[in-house]
């Protein structure tokens, strides 16, 4: 396909320069007859509107299912060819330019409706070329009624091929441009019609002084115009290249999280059985285990092992919900319930502590939620609360405002760092707290950042507040009510 | 008689865990270790050549071929299409249960979230269903 789409360009370019000698060695006929040069530029004619058509189809998408409709326009474009050719042996030559002139129209308008529906940036650059062969044709138009009229003489007929080149290589230029913008384009098309006209006046001006004005203002937007596509081409490859290093960075990190997904799930392969034999172990499946400190120390590794396990599941979910991997499974469900069930689960540990565990009810409607997900940010965060409050309690509290359903957890404990809340608010903390760290030493925040990864799938937000250590921590859970 | 069980898994000690457990529970048990023998053996059991399981538990995460291809093979033979085959994985993947679901899985185990003793009994009910 791409290399159907160089040749159909590079025929495009070549035809369109044979075209133009045509044209004008049939206006100041040299080396062939006027005769034999006005039918090569009527042959050109149609020539060159083939490869472009053609590229309008390779760049369309449904570019195989347009393909009837192209050997359709193939065979029209070959049946007028065939029934006007033999036709033009008997007209006049400079008619004959007149005929060239008017089916360059026609094509253009048909190659223009092909192409009218592209929207991407290769697409629209050949559109666009489009666009400037349509003032190439335009001006040859013009230049050849203006010899007729005598408006220009003979001496200019080079001048107008000049010019013509120029169009040409401006179109080429759009076409190889890497970039595509169309306010560029339109600034380009101001300076070429700007440089057309003082062009003109070159010409036809009788006076010499204006037809020096007029070549100083051609030169001078010659000069504007080379360095405006300079500094734009330039611009472009840079925007171009910092997307690139975007892209990469963007790259990078994903597979970053592939990766630390991978060795999560390498962690976890193991854990399965580790857990099943214990269990069955400690179950007697292989028979009785009679010392009781051996029973005890499995016990034990039970527990460790559970433990881990929770540790990487937890590292799942978050890394899963960091890259869209997991889908929440939404249902309707009472939060009053969830928040109830996390009560029960944590009070006796929160009265073995001697603190209370209070829940401020109030009414509130259905909530689509993942409910296993929810629970376990309420539970983390209320867990939290009582971790690391000596004296007080937990109090949960619940409240619709702004179409967000907002759960307050407050405690009575160590407080945080204003530092550590804008860190634990990015989703940074992996590790306790200053404060946290003198109570358990170092350890993981997981329990947190699950907690924000959750609600931020649900599109919500977790605040928290704190006036310093000792005084508290205040967490906010908003969820949106859908 | 007793229900023949073919296992895909390619961790030795969740395949060993698996037999052991299976075994336990008055079942007979198959297993391939790799995609590849997974494969050959269905190739077998599409033959004639190796006795056909009730039931095939599918580990979907292996090194060489994905499980998703293995249940494509099984179904795509009229001798095996009819095979009750569970997904039984460490990974629960939106998008790829979806492509289970589409090759008509007939269940999709978490392996956390179901012990030895459990999983027999999902195996022997679904076995049931089919007579």
């Amino acid at each position: 396909m791409n290399k159907l789409k160089v040749i159909s360009l590079s025929l495009t370019f070549i035809l369109a320069f044979l075209w133009i000698i045509s044209f004008y060695f049939c206006l100041y006929p040299l080396f062939l007859k006027i005769e034999q040069w006005s039918k090569l530029n009527f042959i050109f004619s149609f020539l060159f509107w083939l490869p472009i058509i053609f590229l309008n189809f390779f760049l369309s998408e449904n570019y195989a299912k347009n393909k009837k409709y192209l050997i359709f326009l193939f065979i029209a474009f070959a049946f007028i060819f065939l029934i006007s050719f033999p036709k033009i042996l008997s007209i006049h030559p400079l008619s004959i330019l007149i005929l060239s002139l008017f089916f360059m129209f026609l094509f253009w308008t048909i190659a223009l409706i092909t192409g009218a529906r592209f929207k991407n940036q290769d697409q629209l650059k050949n559109f666009y070329s489009l666009i400037v062969v349509g003032f190439l044709i335009l001006f040859n138009a013009f230049f050849y009624f203006g010899l007729l009229k005598n408006v220009f003489h003979n001496g200019q007929i080079f001048w107008g091929f000049i010019f013509s080149l120029f169009l040409l290589f401006w179109g080429i230029s759009v076409m190889l441009t890497p970039f595509f913008d169309i306010s560029f384009f339109l600034t380009e098309s101001a300076m070429v019609i700007a440089m057309g006209l003082t062009w003109f006046l070159f010409f036809s001006s009788p006076e010499l002084f204006v037809k020096k004005l007029a070549l100083a203002i051609f030169f001078i937007f010659l000069f504007f115009f080379y360095r405006f596509k300079k500094i734009m081409y330039n611009e472009m490859k840079r925007t171009k290249e910092v997307e690139k290093i975007f892209q990469e960075e963007r790259d990078l990190l994903e597979a970053k999280e592939q990766f630390v997904l991978s060795i999560q799930h390498h962690l976890r392969t193991p854990l399965g059985p580790i857990r099943e034999y214990l269990n069955r172990i400690l179950k007697g499946v292989y028979g009785g285990i009679d010392n009781p400190v051996v029973k005890e120390k499995l016990v034990e590794i039970k527990k460790l092992a559970d433990e881990v396990y929770s540790l990487v599941e937890q590292l799942i979910d978050i890394q899963a919900l960091k890259t869209k991997r997991a889908s929440l499974n939404l249902e309707k469900c009472k939060i009053e319930e969830i928040i109830e069930s996390v009560i029960e689960e944590l009070l006796p540990i929160a009265e073995e502590k001697g603190l209370y565990l209070k829940y401020e009810k109030s009414p509130l409607p259905l909530i689509e939620v993942d409910k296993k997900k929810i629970r376990e940010t309420i539970f983390n965060m209320v867990d939290n609360g009582i971790k690391y409050t000596r004296r007080g309690g937990v109090t949960i509290k619940t409240m619709i405002e702004d179409k967000k359903l907002k759960i307050e957890i407050s405690d009575t404990g160590i407080g945080m760092e204003k530092e550590e809340i804008e860190k634990f608010l990015k989703g940074k903390i992996f590790e306790r707290g200053t404060e946290a760290k003198k109570m358990y030493g170092p350890g993981k925040g997981i329990g947190l950042s699950l907690a924000i990864q959750f609600v931020k799938a649900h599109g919500g937000e977790i605040f928290a507040r704190s006036e310093g250590f000792g005084k508290g921590t205040t967490f906010l859970i908003e969820l949106p009510i859908k | 008689m007793k229900e023949k069980i073919f296992i895909i898994e390619d961790d030795t000690s969740t395949l060993m865990l698996l037999e052991e457990g299976l075994k336990m529970e008055n079942f007979e048990t198959d297993h391939a270790t790799s995609g590849k023998e997974a494969l050959e053996k269905i190739d077998e059991i599409k033959n004639g050549m190796r006795e056909k399981p009730d039931l095939v538990l599918l580990d979907i995460l292996l090194p060489d071929i994905s499980g998703v291809e293995i249940l494509k093979a099984i179904r795509k033979n009229p001798q095996t299409s009819d095979l009750k085959v569970f997904a039984f994985t460490n990974f629960s993947d939106p998008e790829l249960n979806k492509k289970l679901v589409q090759e008509k899985i007939d269940k999709i185990l978490l392996k956390a979230d179901v012990a030895l003793d459990e999983l027999a009994e999902i195996i022997r009910k679904e076995i049931k269903k089919n007579e």
